[in-house]
């Protein structure tokens, strides 16, 4: 019965991976760490200019928009944070081409850049869960 | 929530629920660009197109491609602080 279920579970895992690769273009494109945070803030664009035209829309009610702001206002500071993490990197990144840092410098710098391209992964659903539900 | 929403957040709770944190990840993402309108379908397929340029060209995205994504965001944060 375990079996079953696991080869089941393998077949849905399959099907949501083509579903998801249709639709998932930006971040399965991306390469390298810099050209994922560059997917993740622009995207976050994207959905922001989804968030400012539902919120302005004359139809739509003070809730929804104070929920939009209260949204947008616990979102950017993360994406904020990214776009921080991926200006040092790109920083360390020249220093090191040219011979004034070293390799353990930018594994650092490049660990922190990671670990705020997967905060901004969460608050870009988030955030777009948060009107568009 | 489109019908593909729907799916790919069953399929990620699904997911979630047997420990694939990585697949249940990728699904949620998935719904962002899923749920997107048709107008957003447009952008993401050109930012999808602008990425790709960079891999040709075997780049990172330069710096004023990063001051302008963050310029924009920027633009929109405050416009939607202000309403």
């Amino acid at each position: 019965m375990t079996a079953i279920r696991y080869v089941n579970f393998l077949w849905i895992s399959v099907l949501a991976v083509t579903i998801a690769a249709c639709v998932l273009d930006p971040f399965k494109t991306a390469e390298t760490p810099a050209q994922r945070g560059y997917a993740l803030e622009a995207s976050y664009n994207i959905v922001l200019e989804d968030a400012l035209e539902i919120a302005s829309a004359p139809t739509t009610t003070a809730q929804v928009r104070d929920a939009i702001k209260a949204a947008e206002a616990r979102s950017t500071p993360v994406i904020d944070s990214l776009s921080d993490a991926l200006a040092d990197y790109e920083i360390e990144r020249a220093k090191f081409e040219a011979g004034q840092s070293n390799a353990e410098r930018l594994t650092i710098v490049s660990g922190n850049l990671a670990g705020w391209v997967e905060s901004a992964k969460q608050t870009l659903i988030s955030f777009q869960a948060a009107f568009r539900n | 929530m489109s019908p593909v929403q729907m799916l790919l957040a069953t399929l990620a709770d699904l997911a979630r629920s047997r420990g694939a944190e990585d697949l249940a990840e990728y699904l949620d993402l998935a719904g962002v660009t899923a749920g997107a309108t048709q107008d957003d379908k447009a952008a993401f397929a050109k930012l999808t197109a602008e990425i790709q340029t960079m891999i040709d060209a075997d780049r990172d995205p330069t710096p004023e491609e990063l001051t302008s994504v963050r310029d924009r965001r920027a633009e929109l944060s405050k416009k939607i602080r202000d309403l």
